[in-house]
């Protein structure tokens, strides 16, 4: 596996009347070709800033960041702000759940197409952009006659499926999409969800899914990035088919316990005790440590590992538990 | 259905005007009975018509047509004081526990408004029963969240203090409008655990309105689907999620996370008709089994078998209604 996009030691402070106030954490995750990478926290847990981050879409005057977002060769911070242009939507393209209100009221659909694909391919007739909307239509399951409307004569549903399309319209081979249907109804959210996954698949697109929605990234990526409190707590080697089967982070043995099921014998359910914690005020050890089952002395003043078990967890329990099994 | 039913609608219409546009109806004809202890789920996506039910059972809204019962009593017209007691009974939580408070006004002051004017204690009676509601929803220290703002509150424990209130009239029937929807995960089941245990300590009844069948199937007994202003199937929580007979339900269930379904039971996407000249099954448009018919008449709910009532004219045996 090749990696289409790298995070390496990424980290984040947002300017504040108090100072800076950290908000991720040494942050290194890659994104490999073909796969959808899941990224899963709770609200204030950072990952809208990840996402923003790795667009580099955080003003300077806003945020202070240091690390390396890697897209092949170029590091996305070491570029000009023309070579970023550049490559945003032609390498690197976003769905936000605000998508569908990011379109422009006053001009058709078919006029956002001519915008985003003459802004980086000039040479187009305007032939050529209305067949290749018709396509990408099509591709997100939409009549193309729509390209006629406005955005306001367009459904929640459909104008996300508008963003979507947009977003595909460059051929990027990395989609970066942040709670891209969380404002949708369930029935519309599945099947929006269902093209994102047959979209990848025929495209072998490589995709980051950002969402608090845990069972549902769970049924969907390949593999899933468990952040809190700004930290990134565990990678899973594989989506959700069985998350009973194999070993997890506390939190995200929590985040498990807590959903209901749908199918299968109804088993309880169990909330995670306590609060997220205000990411401005926390301690040098675990931020989970204050809700945590498993909560050792250390805990709370000790620096989380950087990996703790075989699979990428970050857990000061559970570092024990592997020694043991390497000692047995 | 149930012996102790405790709240019961009978075709409930709910039609809502609209100047220069033609008139929406909300709720076509809705019966819908909650039993003594008893969850019911009513499950549906915006638009449906679910919030809008929610509503008029605990008389926020005006009823253009039907009958709404509470245990013996018809409180369809009622008004003024009866009005007032019926509130005591009936009672609303809200989706959105971040505009649902008061930001200028303490805990205390939520709370001891429903205590003193639902329950009529007197200014210091409600200070004291004001802790014990706190307790009961888990917060504590008590007298430090009692004069707690909004805004010093994370959204579980705003969610918390609605409950609280809620309660405050000690009612018999609450309506829990989609109240986990807005909150992260790891805190959904601790307010839904929570309203669990209120049922039993407080012989609560709920109708629980959520678009979540997961979450519906955890705490109801019964659920309700509901689409296009009526309701299309009902039957015992896990009754619908095994073996859910409507064409719409089954697309519901199918878009569900974990109900491994891979393709979606439907021929196109649209919202459903709510013109009150809309003719047949509301469903029709996107239903792949539709049938002549269904596109001219619409079908009843009725029982295809003992507690499971569907309406579909899949499971009618030939018998024509005119409706």
């Amino acid at each position: 596996m090749t990696a289409a996009l790298s995070i390496e030691h990424l980290n984040v402070s947002y300017r504040t009347p108090g100072g800076l106030v950290s908000i991720l954490k040494d942050i290194s995750l890659t994104l490999y070709h073909d796969e959808i990478l899941g990224v899963v926290g709770e609200s204030g847990s950072g990952k809208s800033t990840l996402a923003q981050a790795i667009m580099r879409l955080l003003k300077p005057n806003t945020a202070k960041v240091s690390g390396r977002v890697m897209i092949g060769r170029k590091d996305l911070y070491a570029l000009s702000s023309k070579e970023l242009r550049a490559l945003r939507w032609k390498d690197v393209a976003m769905v936000f759940q605000s998508s569908m209100n990011a379109l422009n009221p006053v001009i058709s659909i078919q006029a956002h197409f001519f915008d985003t694909l003459l802004a980086h391919r000039p040479h187009l007739t305007p032939q050529e952009v209305e067949q290749r909307t018709q396509y990408l239509l099509q591709q997100v399951r939409l009549n193309p006659e729509i390209a006629r409307n406005y955005p306001h004569e367009l459904s929640g549903g459909m104008r996300q499926r508008v963003a979507i399309a947009l977003a595909l319209a460059l051929d990027p081979e990395i989609l970066i999409m942040d709670e891209p249907t969380t404002a949708l109804d369930v029935v519309v959210q599945r099947s929006i969800l269902n093209e994102i996954a047959a979209i990848q698949r025929e495209r072998h697109l490589s995709v980051v899914l950002i969402s608090h929605d845990f069972s549902l990234v769970s049924s969907l990526a390949h593999r899933m990035a468990i952040m809190y409190a700004g930290q990134l707590m565990e990678i899973t080697e594989s989506g959700g088919d069985d998350p009973t089967s194999v070993r997890h982070h506390p939190y995200t043995e929590g985040l498990i316990a807590a959903i209901p099921q749908l199918m299968g014998d109804q088993v309880h359910i169990q909330g995670i005790p306590g609060e997220p914690p205000n990411i401005a005020e926390l301690g040098a050890g675990c931020p989970f440590n204050d809700r945590c089952p498993k909560r050792l002395d250390l805990c709370q003043s000790t620096p989380l590992p950087v990996q703790t078990a075989k699979t990428f967890i970050r857990c000061h329990a559970m570092e024990d538990r592997e020694e043991a099994d390497h000692d047995g | 259905m149930t012996d102790n039913r405790v709240v019961r609608a009978e075709n409930l219409t709910i039609r809502f005007t609209r100047k220069k546009m033609p008139d929406i109806v909300a709720a076509r004809s809705v019966t819908l009975e909650v039993g003594e202890k008893e969850t019911v789920a009513l499950v549906g996506e915006s638009g449906s018509g679910k919030t809008t039910m929610g509503r008029a059972l605990v008389r926020l809204l005006r009823l253009n047509s039907g009958t709404l019962w509470f245990k013996d009593q018809n409180v369809t017209t009622i008004r003024g004081q009866s009005l007032r007691r019926y509130h005591s009974q009936a009672q609303l939580i809200f989706q959105d526990p971040f505009g649902s408070l008061n930001p200028f006004h303490t805990v205390e002051y939520h709370l001891q408004r429903p205590l003193m004017k639902l329950r009529g204690l007197s200014r210091r009676g409600a200070r004291e029963a004001v802790l014990d509601l706190l307790a009961q929803v888990g917060l504590t220290p008590t007298v430090i969240y009692r004069g707690k703002y909004p805004h010093e509150l994370s959204g579980g424990q705003r969610q918390r203090v609605a409950i609280a209130r809620a309660l405050a009239g000690e009612p018999a029937f609450v309506v829990a409008d989609e109240p986990v929807s807005m909150l992260d995960v790891s805190l959904r089941a601790e307010i839904l655990t929570l309203l669990e245990s209120l049922q039993e300590q407080r012989h609560l009844s709920y109708l629980y309105i959520t678009h979540d069948l997961a979450s519906a199937r955890y705490l109801a007994h019964r659920i309700a689907v509901m689409y296009g202003a009526t309701i299309v199937e009902m039957a015992a929580a896990d009754t619908v999620v095994r073996t859910p007979a409507h064409p719409y339900t089954r697309l519901l269930l199918a878009a569900s996370v974990g109900s491994g379904a891979v393709a979606l039971p439907e021929t196109q996407s649209l919202a459903p008709d709510l013109s009150a000249s809309r003719r047949g099954c509301a469903f029709a448009p996107r239903c792949p089994q539709v049938m002549d018919r269904c596109r001219v008449q619409a079908p009843k709910l009725v029982d295809i078998e003992p507690g499971h009532a569907t309406a579909c004219f899949l499971y009618h045996d030939g018998e024509s209604r005119e409706d």
